[in-house]
């Protein structure tokens, strides 16, 4: 052995045993702390704080790995992971998501987690978004922030008409005649801007629910909403164009919100992702209320996103246990997605001062309580579009809304009960 | 006398059969080691995945948990069956998608040939080439984020600039108009870019004796620059027809395939059934079903245009 040789063997050593010692001195409890991945096709406001935080405080002995994945592309990225074995402990996105999950028994329930942190679901959750989550009895999610439907309006509009601007129409007789008076069609001014597709996955639910019914069934997969509560619903959106003329016929999709940014369309019934944006562009002028009582009762459909566990051989007690204190830690922490413009869902936090003082959100929250969703059936999202389309036709008067209704209940009902192909 | 040929053994010298020196062999290695990147990533990137695509086509796959049972040409039969839903929304798409390969590809390839030859016969060619260019590198997003702002029937600048009320996305055959008019917009910088290219190969001389003998900037497009393209205007036909089969974002972003499906496209049926819906094995049986369409559609196309050249 050549000099040269002999020295790169000593100097190999060392450096093995030096690094080798090095983490010898760290305590194992440092340098091991259990990761746990945790995805969301959510927003990230907030919850990116969240995490550093729960990361800071238990850093010696859990680790969450968080990923916010693109919304538009959420199927493609967790199917593809969970194919591959590779998908995360703990999964963010919105509820119709988490239905075809817990049909392929790839989710756990959700209850033992919840029990381990000490939450109660029926207390400590707005009772809808619990209430409406089960899939045949079991829990499989638990929900992390809501989006009602609500009513913007206009208050400078109001004013120039001579209505009260702090006083939003509350039923569908005053919701008609406050629109009739705001509509200037030669101005180009309209009440209330009615579009034949979007948002009418968040009108039209609000709309059936408001007039007793239902959208299907998730047990037997029945379709439910070609009912005289469903046609009602429709019959008023029909109406608000063509009897009442105090929409424009013909809207296109986004034209609702472009128009009330521009100040020629005093009042939208939307989801409330709006309100940030609304709020920039009318400040002072803008209203925010819950939905007028269009139908029978108050009701408002919810968008929102829920959490669940995927079933993982490899998940131990540590990490399940880890899972649950980050679940508790999210809750408690829940004024931080406030502050981010995301609703929380977490009831204790509805009463502090620090929430209630966020513009907007104590209409939201009461706006929870009144909440519906669609029914957990797995490609509700995707055959949604037969109903969607059947109101499109009925609103640009192709076809009676009774007969669009019973033709997309029963495309849906065939989509939906397809065998696996 | 028996006539020989002049291709007798005798006569031609065949090539002794030898062994390749260690040099050569090298030589041809290094040469096939210039091939091997594109090869690994053939195989691994197109290869497989179409192998494997028509594995998934033959069996019941759901996305999130795999195969399922074997159902050999079970899911090409089902796009025969049209009691099927998705079978009928399938043939819908096609219907749809076909429609609009003939509304567009004339466009796609006419206008670019104009502006291209607009192009070349204007001063500032470097000034004009990449503002015709611009609108292709552009995300397909904001793209129809723009035009769906711009379309709008009762705000939008469009009809407030016409003075119309005309619903562009709502209403057929406004709707395909309106797709029309925003593909072209945003895609004809490629198709313009390659025609260009095309045209500045041609020989000036042609052109000069043609004005000589008293032609027109008409005539010599006519009868100089068309003819003499026809092979890079076959590739720009083919090329167009098949980006025109694949539509997807236009109408995804800009109508949602309404009103009423009427511009659902073929891609956006096979993702629906696929990843909205789980039945990976029938949208896969689609895709491939959608490349024989692809495949037949351009070998009619290449064959007409090369007859039509010979």
């Amino acid at each position: 052995m050549r000099i040269t040789d002999g020295f790169r063997v000593l100097a190999g050593l060392t450096a093995v045993a030096l690094l080798g010692g090095s983490t010898a001195w760290r305590s194992p409890a440092a340098t091991h702390p259990v990761n746990i991945s945790f995805w969301t096709s959510g927003s990230p406001n907030g919850v990116t704080q969240i995490v550093n935080q729960f990361n800071h405080v238990y850093r010696n002995t859990y680790h969450i790995n968080f990923r916010a994945i693109p919304y538009s592309n959420e199927t493609t990225v967790v199917n593809s992971a969970l194919t591959a074995h590779r998908a995360p402990e703990l999964m963010e996105e919105s509820l119709t998501f988490a239905a075809p999950y817990a049909v392929e028994g790839l989710e756990l329930p959700i209850s033992p987690f919840l029990k381990m942190a000490g939450i109660n679901p029926l207390a400590d959750f707005p009772k809808p978004m619990w209430n409406l989550a089960a899939l045949h009895g079991v829990h499989y999610v638990a929900p992390t922030d809501g989006l009602p439907t609500v009513l913007y309006w206009n208050k400078a509009l109001f004013k120039a008409a001579g209505l009260n601007p702090n006083q939003p129409p509350r039923t569908q007789a005053q919701f008609v005649a406050d629109a009739k008076k705001l509509s200037q069609p030669k101005k180009g001014i309209w009440g209330y801007v009615q579009e034949p597709a979007w948002p009418a996955p968040f009108l039209f639910p609000s709309l059936l629910g408001q007039f007793g019914g239902k959208e299907g069934n998730a047990s037997t997969k029945k379709i439910l909403f070609d009912s005289p509560a469903g046609i009602s619903a429709v019959q008023f959106m029909y109406n608000c164009i063509y009897k009442w003329h105090i929409s424009p016929a013909n809207a296109s999709g986004g034209e609702s919100h472009n128009l009330f940014y521009a100040g020629k369309n005093a009042m939208m019934m939307t989801g409330a992702y709006d309100y940030a944006e609304a709020k920039a562009k009318l400040g002072k002028n803008l209203g925010f209320a819950t939905l007028p009582v269009i139908g029978k009762k108050p009701q408002d459909f919810l968008g929102q996103n829920y959490w669940w566990v995927f079933k993982n051989p490899n998940l131990t007690p540590k990490a399940k246990r880890g899972i649950a204190m980050f679940m508790k830690f999210f809750y408690n922490h829940s004024i931080e997605l406030a502050k981010a413009g995301v609703l929380p869902v977490w009831q204790p936090a509805f009463s502090k001062a620090a929430f209630r003082s966020i513009p907007g959100f104590s209409v939201q929250a009461a706006a929870l309580q009144k909440g519906i969703m669609n029914p957990l059936i797995p490609g509700w999202g995707t055959a949604g579009s037969y109903l969607y389309n059947a109101i499109d036709s009925a609103l640009l008067n192709k076809v009676s809304i009774p007969q669009a209704l019973k033709k997309a209940a029963q495309q849906m009902e065939q989509t939906l009960n397809q065998p696996q192909a | 006398m028996v006539k020989r040929s002049h291709w007798s053994k005798s006569t031609v010298p065949v090539r002794p059969q030898t062994i390749l020196t260690r040099s050569e062999v090298m030589r041809q290695l290094g040469a096939f080691s210039f091939v091997l990147p594109y090869l690994v990533a053939f195989a691994l990137f197109l290869a497989y995945p179409m192998v494997y695509g028509i594995f998934i086509s033959l069996h019941h796959w759901n996305p999130m948990v795999g195969a399922g049972g074997f159902v050999g040409l079970g899911q090409y039969a089902l796009l025969f069956n049209f009691h099927d839903l998705a079978t009928q929304t399938f043939w819908q798409s096609i219907g749809n998608t076909s429609l609009f390969v003939l509304i567009s590809v004339p466009f796609l390839v006419a206008v670019p040939l104009i502006l291209a030859y607009l192009i070349y016969l204007a001063p500032a060619k470097g000034l004009f080439r990449p503002v015709f260019f611009f609108p292709a590198i552009l995300s397909a997003t904001s793209v129809m984020a723009i035009w769906a702002w711009m379309l709008q029937t009762e705000g939008g600048p469009i009809n407030g600039f016409l003075g119309l009320h005309v619903p562009w996305l709502v209403r057929q055959p406004w709707a395909w108009v309106s797709i029309d008019l925003v593909t072209v917009w945003w895609s004809i910088g490629f198709n313009l870019i390659i025609l260009y290219a095309g045209m500045t190969q041609l020989a000036q001389t042609t052109f000069d004796a043609a004005a000589i003998d008293g032609a027109g900037l008409v005539r010599i497009f006519w009868s100089i620059i068309i003819p003499q393209l026809r092979n890079v205007l076959s590739v720009v036909l083919i090329l167009s027809t098949i980006a025109s089969f694949n539509l997807f974002a236009q109408p995804f972003l800009l109508t949602g395939g309404g009103p009423a499906n009427s511009t659902l496209s073929i891609s956006q049926q096979i993702y629906n059934q696929g990843f909205g819906l789980a039945h990976m094995g029938s949208a896969t049986a689609m895709a491939f079903f959608m490349g024989l369409i692809l495949a037949a559609v351009s070998f009619v196309q290449y064959t007409f245009v090369r007859q039509r050249g010979a």
